[in-house]
């Protein structure tokens, strides 16, 4: 008879093993990111923050030219951001690069929203310096391209009333979007940017990793964006001081010069590797054919960037190898605005010695004469004009024709397509983009 | 042979103690109506447990002890009888059996946690009789449900969303896909596996659990409906009973030509435009050689001066008048195939009963795929004492497959689709390369003989690329039944299952894949000429395999106590279950079958390509992925009934599981239900002749429905590792959500059983109303917020649904020759009735599948106003702000949900089912129409950008408008280039593209014959059934005059014609 109310009492038994048994985690690969460790994970997914850099900045350049019938063989959105028009750039629905840059951010924020309360930050002080300086440059770098496509170039007078992208702070989705204006944008970077300095080591274990280079070179683009040179200088010369090594594109480390490809991916000048699929556009595209007779014949650059003066598709130069456009920060980059700082600053010979160190690397060895330039303002152009042979696909030339314009450059871009003539005239408001109609109508923000 | 002989004798020598006795009483059993002998008849010993049942013939042999005993005999369908015989006086008597309108009533009904008389039944159940289930033959238990259940709606392929075979219990309840499917308990567990591993001959009962008081107390799963299983049995003091069933089906391939492709000249047509406008020209001097279509690469021959223009077209002719769907026939359909064969045998003693079944199904598809499975499952019960009883079940399944041919459709070429033209041999029939992947005429010659063969051959290369799977799944219960008092029992249960599932591809060398892989990695030395292989040059093997184990525990008390008018039955228990899965993928080079051994590769480091000199990372497949998912469950039950009239009934149920993330206080969540009913014909009052029952019952209650991907905080899933960094990687799982609940369902079910005229109709009317609350949907989302994917999940939404199930039966004799019926009526509606966020755009509520849209049914359609096309170049015209407009991108982008044209619904508003069957002596005709009513569907038409990009064509191209004029007979836009993909959108948008999908389909039919053994004497068995049966038979009435099948977008499953012998002993 006892038995019998043991077994009636069973199930209440049971009752008491019950939240030790719910406890068990449901699947083993889902985490709660709540370590340092998992958040570094975050950030080393190089698909998703290294690999898918925005293609607007080399659609809008005039790098490269596109014959009628291969322009009409592209997307109609494709075709409307080659021509710099004012409505439907982008495909509607998945929100394409804005999306993406947005999404970057998310994660960013997610990291940064974190880290302050993981569990083992006392033990891994180091790695969780390196974290959150990853996680700030990678927000930083975002608002920058995000900048350079939607808003306007940034201008001492105007900024701090010109519209420019909402700036998303944290991970929390239900915070609506409202767009910020240039200066706060620009503002934030440099934030983030001399955090991140602060934080990152000087040597990354690997250069899909930001380090503290990377970050005194993401200071340096900015402030050169602001067009403010004596920043622009010192963050440009703290970089060379943790890394200045070129490599000598007569043949060394880094350099293959095969069929498709030039040089190796995480090749000795590059300090942070992020890179872009080829643009449908460039894929059909002739280099300018003005921009290719400028390079000298001794220019190891012509023949290992360049395959023909019509190189449809074929650029060799990426420092990713073949088939994406490299576009994340390289030593040779860091010359360049060296020399440009000090040319605008009035020393020519400052900048030509420098250019000089540059170039020597890039021609036939015992070909190369040195440059000279009797003025500083000659050499800024010789400065500029090899600023955009080295970093030519690199999507750098959009924003330069962007800063250098608002600096009295007067650049205007043309494109002549169908029978029609496509001008962007130097500080156009077309040089800000409109954004993606549904995120207009989604959040009713203005538009451009 | 051997072994099944074996099994027979062991099952004889277990059923012994009923025969081993001295005195036999032989005696016949026939029907008190047309003095036919009665098979099945249970005869028992009253007060004992000895029994046994009649023969095919009507003959028994009773054991007996006395002389003079009282016997029982009774069978389902007729009035028990109960008589004493005197052995001395007739040693073999003859009785005979009246039907009784009474005891066809007397059926039970099974929740899995209980069985009760449907009589005192408060909620709403649809039992699926055995007749009617076996009209069909199939290899999937559920697949021949999907037609002949009240309440029960197919769901058309063309919907999309739900995938294949997909079935809705009385409408949506969730509009989160993954949570859709009802919830599946065999014998009185969740079915935890692949249900494919059940024989469906090993199937006694089917119950379809629809309302609150019938599936509340399977709680927060039970949303979305409960198909209640249970297998055969055996029976206490039951003689041997072996039945035998084996079925052949048979079907042609798919009619290919019912997909409506664009002709191979207007193909050619398209294509010649673009070659003229440069189209894809730059794409020749791509380093990795993407590939033209063969008519292109004609064009590029002739432009190179290696053609002449009449050569040209000569060729393109040729090409023109070739269609792949030939090939396709020619070369990989087949006819269908499917044999399958089961054996039962069942018997019991007093103390024991047993069951064994034994399935074997060969199937082999229309592409030559194959599919064997072999079951076997045992049954077993014991009365260790009157108090104690005990069974065992255990369940073995094996099936392996082997995949077969590509089907049409599934052979693409790198850049589109397979271009109608092309062809896989040459007239001779040998292999012929299909340029899918690299360009025509590069790789003929590459690598001069450095290289494996580059090409693909499709005609072949699946016969290389082999896969196989095979799945073990065994199961094993115990159960335990106490009688602790006379009213108070005690019941434990305990499942565990086991399914292990293999699958490995072996790649031979010969195949694409592996020839492909090994020549990208391909080194060769430009001083030395020596050719090196990273990806070694042998067979690549892809294997993964999954380990589930499942396990269930259930203690429950039941208490049942009869006093007076009054019966009371209660159960309160507990169930814990837990599903573990495990998986793990990986893959190996240079694999050798015959020595099993491979290769190891570097995974690490980069290698230039062959093709491109880019860095390529040889693939690494490995992964592993491990979940478990756990439940607690407490549930009460009772009922109460008095003067067996009225019935009240109650049920209630807490679940909680382990979901990730959710404090423990929130993982608890209460649901029940109440249900009331009133059996009429009991009362004194009523006294009706012609009235055989009357029964009013309503019930109320909640069930839920959970979604275990879905956690309330941040998580992250680890991707793999970093080739750089050599450290893991991952990315955002889940987005978190604080305010996450489980969703529930209330619902509100009214309903009428009757039987009038000695049954002669009967039948059943239920109203009901459910209300879906917190429903998850996918909401838009400023993609701003970082939320790449555009939406997040959130509890968002109130439904509503109602709707009618009326099942109506009817029988009529006219002499010898018998007419049933079976009328199955259903309605259903819903309409989201509350959502915490707007949505605006049309284009959102276009989306494919299913929208929440505030007001209108979860599966509304919706779609642009159309005005024409344009007399002067063709362009379709639409409307912006009311206004005739041709600017695409405001139409596609702007158009409010207001100005969108509201279609109606995609899931029918009436449906069902007619079954009717004639039976004359020995021959039975059954067939069954199918119907659904006021619903629609989107057709497809011409979409000039994916004609572009990936030359997929519609034959609407041939019927587009081409000069001023043809906008009177033809809707379909003119061809542009360059393309216009919002032009595309608005016009694949269309109101015009929409028909109505009402349809009436002849469904199945079943012919047999039943084989008297009586006339038959000799013959070494009870019974035999012969059956022919067609099933998935062709429309016979449909709205649309396209001629379009409103359920299937793309191929029409063939009819299937199936042969079966039943035989029993």
């Amino acid at each position: 008879m006892k038995l019998k109310y043991c077994l009636i009492l069973l199930p209440a038994i049971m009752c008491m093993g019950c939240k030790k048994f719910l406890d068990e985690k449901p699947n083993g690969k889902l985490v709660v990111p709540n370590t340092v460790a998992s958040m570094q994970s975050l950030l080393d997914n190089h698909n998703l923050l290294n690999q898918k850099e925005v293609n607007v900045p080399i659609t809008n350049c005039d790098d490269f030219q596109l014959s009628t019938a291969n322009w009409l063989s592209l997307n109609q959105y494709v075709r409307n951001l080659h021509t710099w028009s004012r409505e439907n750039a982008f495909e509607p629905g998945n929100g394409g690069i804005w999306a993406t840059l947005y999404g970057r951010i998310y994660q960013a924020n997610v990291v940064l929203d974190g880290i302050d309360e993981v569990n083992d930050r006392a033990q891994n002080l180091q790695e969780w310096q390196n974290v959150k300086g990853q996680a700030l440059l990678l927000r930083a770098r975002t608002y920058f391209d995000l900048l350079q496509i939607w808003a306007k170039p940034y201008d001492t007078q105007t900024a701090a009333t010109d519209l420019g992208v909402p700036l998303r702070l944290g991970a929390n989705f239900n915070t609506p979007s409202v767009r910020a204006t240039v200066a706060k944008g620009y503002e934030r970077m440099l934030l983030d940017l001399r955090a991140a300095a602060r934080l990152l080591p000087n040597h990354p274990i690997h250069a899909i990793r930001p380090s503290k280079p990377a970050a005194y070179a993401f200071l340096a683009r900015t402030h050169l964006v602001m067009q403010q040179v004596d920043s622009a200088l010192y963050y440009t010369e703290l970089a060379l001081q943790l890394k200045s090594n070129l490599m000598d594109y007569n043949g060394g480390e880094g350099v293959v010069n095969a069929v498709n490809n030039a040089f190796v991916r995480f090749n000795p000048e590059v300090i942070f590797d992020t890179y872009l699929p080829y643009p449908s556009a460039l894929q059909k595209g002739d280099i300018d054919p003005a921009l290719y007779a400028v390079y000298h014949k001794n220019d190891l650059r012509k023949t290992m960037y360049h395959r023909t003066a019509t190189a449809v598709g074929v650029f060799r130069g990426s420092y990713s190898g073949y088939g994406f456009l490299f576009n994340g920060v390289a030593t040779d980059e860091l010359y360049l605005m060296k020399a440009e700082c000090l040319a605008r600053k009035g020393d020519a010979q400052g900048a030509i010695n420098t250019l000089n160190a540059l170039l020597v690397k890039r021609f036939k060895t015992g070909t190369y004469v040195p440059l000279v330039a009797t003025n500083a303002q000659e050499a800024l152009a010789t400065v500029l004009l090899e600023r955009r042979k080295e970093m030519v696909f690199r999507g750098w030339r959009w924003m330069d024709v962007r800063r250098l314009n608002k600096m009295g450059a007067n650049i205007t871009m043309r494109r002549n397509l169908d029978g029609r003539e496509y001008i962007l005239a130097p500080n156009s408001s077309a040089y800000a983009l409109p954004i993606p109609e549904d995120i207009i109508n989604m959040t009713g923000m203005p538009q451009n | 042979m051997k072994t099944k002989l074996g099994i027979l004798l062991i099952s004889l020598w277990l059923a012994m103690p009923a025969m081993a006795q001295q005195l036999f009483l032989e005696g016949k059993v026939i029907s008190a109506t047309d003095q036919q002998p009665l098979a099945h008849v249970n005869i028992r010993i009253t007060g004992t447990d000895i029994g046994t049942s009649t023969d095919g013939k009507g003959w028994f042999n009773l054991p007996i002890k006395s002389k003079i005993n009282q016997l029982q005999l009774s069978l389902t369908g007729y009035k028990t009888l109960i008589v004493q015989v005197n052995w001395e006086l007739n040693k073999s008597p003859s009785f005979s059996l009246s039907p009784s309108v009474e005891t066809l009533q007397e059926v039970t009904v099974s929740t899995g946690y209980q069985t009760l008389p449907k009589e005192r039944a408060t909620g709403s159940f649809v039992q699926i009789d055995n007749k009617t289930y076996n009209q069909q033959i199939g290899t999937n238990v559920l697949d021949r449900l999907r037609t002949i259940t009240n309440g029960v709606a197919p769901v058309s392929d063309r919907i999309g969303v739900f995938g294949d075979n997909a079935m809705l219990i009385r409408g949506m309840s969730t509009l989160t896909v993954a949570i859709q499917k009802p919830l599946v308990i065999l014998d009185n567990f969740e079915y935890q596996g692949d249900l494919n591993n059940v024989n469906p001959n090993d199937i006694e009962s089917v119950n379809f659990l629809k309302d609150a008081a019938a599936g509340s107390i399977w709680g927060a799963k039970a949303a979305n409906g409960v198909i209640v299983i249970t297998t055969k049995k055996g029976k206490y003091g039951q003689a041997i009973k072996v039945d035998l069933v084996s079925s052949i089906t048979l079907a042609a391939p798919p009619n290919l030509f019912y997909d409506q492709a664009i002709s191979g000249a207007d193909l050619i047509e398209v294509e010649n435009l673009l070659f003229s406008k440069q189209y894809r020209f730059t794409d020749t001097a791509r380093a990795n050689r993407p590939p033209f279509s063969p008519a292109y690469e004609l064009m590029f021959q002739h432009k190179a001066g290696r053609l002449t223009g009449a050569e040209l077209d000569a060729q393109l002719a040729s090409l023109a008048g070739h269609d792949v769907r030939n090939d396709f026939n020619q070369y990989f359909y087949r006819q269908m195939a499917n044999q399958q064969h089961a054996l039962s045998l069942s018997g019991g003693s007093s103390q024991m009963a047993w069951s064994l079944g034994l399935g074997a199904d060969r199937n082999i598809s229309n592409l030559d795929a194959r599919y064997n499975r072999y079951t076997i499952r045992w049954a077993n019960q014991l009365k260790l004492s009157e108090k104690l009883h005990f069974n065992l079940d255990a369940a073995y399944a094996y099936t392996n497959s082997t995949s077969g041919a590509p089907g049409y459709g599934n052979i693409n070429l790198g850049t589109g689709m397979l271009p109608i033209y092309s062809s896989f041999a040459d007239v001779a029939g040998k292999a012929t390369p299909l340029y899918a992947y690299y360009r025509q005429g590069y790789i003929d010659d590459i690598g001069a003989g450095k290289l494996l063969d580059w090409r693909y051959y499709p005609l072949n290369d699946y016969k290389e690329s082999v896969t196989r799977d095979q799945t073990h799944d065994l199961s094993a219960t115990l159960g335990l039944d106490y009688q602790l008092i006379p009213q108070l029992k005690l019941a434990l249960k305990y499942r565990i299952q086991r399914q292990s599932y293999e699958l490995n591809t072996v790649h031979s060398l010969q195949s694409y894949t592996a020839r492909n892989l090994i020549n990208s990695f391909t080194q060769v030395n430009s001083g030395t000429g020596v050719i090196t292989y990273p990806l070694p040059k042998g067979a690549i093997l892809d294997f993964s395999d999954e380990d589930l184990t499942a396990q269930n525990l259930r203690a429950q008390l039941n208490f049942t106590e009869n006093w007076k008018d009054h019966q009371v039955n209660l159960l309160v228990g507990t169930e814990w279950s837990e599903k573990v899965a495990n998986s793990n993928t990986d893959r190996r080079y240079g694999y050798d079958p015959d020595i099993l051994l491979f290769n190891a590769v570097d995974l690490v480091n980069p290698y230039p390509s062959y093709m491109t000199g880019g860095q390529l990372y040889i693939p690494n497949l490995a992964n592993m992925g491990s979940t478990n998912n756990r439940f607690v469950s407490w549930f009460a039950n009772g009922a109460y009934t008095y003067k067996q009239r009225y019935t009240l009934s109650a049920s209630a149920r807490r679940d909680a599981s382990n979901l990730f993330g959710v404090a423990t206080n929130d993982r608890w969540k209460p649901l029940w239900s109440v249900g009331v009913a009133w059996n009429v014909l009991k009362e004194e009052w009523i006294k009706s002749p012609w009235l055989q029952q009357l029964k009013l019952r309503g019930s109320y209650g909640k069930q839920g429905n959970i979604d275990p991907r879905k956690v309330a905080v941040t998580t992250i899933s680890y991707q793999a590792n970093s080739n750089f960094t050599r450290s893991f990687y991952s990315q955002i799982a889940n987005y978190p959500n604080p305010d996450l609940r489980w969703e529930e369902v209330t619902m509100l079910n009214l309903g009428l059983d009757f039987a009038l005229f000695n049954q002669r109709l009967s039948g059943s009317v239920e109203y009901y109303t459910k209300h879906m609350d917190d429903l998850y949907a996918s909401m838009p989302i400023d993609l701003t917020t970082g939320i790449t994917a555009g939406s997040v999940l959130r509890n968002v939404g109130r439904a509503k649904g109602r709707g009618w199930d009326i099942q109506l039966r009817g029988y009529t004799n006219f002499g010898q020759l018998k007419w049933s019926k079976d009328l199955i009526f259903n309605t259903y509606t819903d309409k989201v009735s509350h959502l915490s966020q707007e949505v605006s755009l049309g284009r959102q509520a276009m989306a494919s599948g299913f929208n929440i849209l505030q007001g209108y049914s979860p599966s509304a359609l919706f779609a642009y106003r159309w005005a024409g096309l344009d007399g002067q170049t063709g362009d379709p015209i639409g409307y912006f702000n009311g206004q005739q407009t041709k600017d695409y991108n405001a139409i596609v982008n702007q158009t409010t949900l207001q100005d969108a044209v509201f279609i109606g619904t995609q899931m029918p508003k009436y449906f069902g089912s007619l079954g009717t069957s004639f039976a004359y002596k020995d021959l039975e005709l059954a067939l069954r129409f199918t119907y659904k009513f006021a619903y629609f569907f989107r057709r497809n038409s011409i979409d000039y950008n994916a004609l572009v990009t990936k030359l997929q064509g519609h034959a609407d191209y041939a019927q587009r408008w081409q000069q001023p004029g043809d906008e009177l007979h033809t809707n379909v836009p003119a061809m542009v280039y360059p393309l216009n993909s919002a032009r595309d959108d608005f016009y694949r948008n269309a109101e015009i593209l929409f028909e109505k999908g009402d349809h009436i389909r002849l469904q199945y039919v079943n012919l047999s014959y039943s084989l008297r053994p009586a006339a038959y004497p000799w013959l070494p068995f009870r019974a035999m059934k012969l059956s022919f049966a067609a099933n998935q038979l062709p429309i016979i009435w449909r709205a649309n005059k396209a001629g379009l099948d409103p359920e299937t977008a793309t191929l029409q499953r063939p009819a299937n014609f199936s042969f079966v012998l039943n035989i029993n002993f």
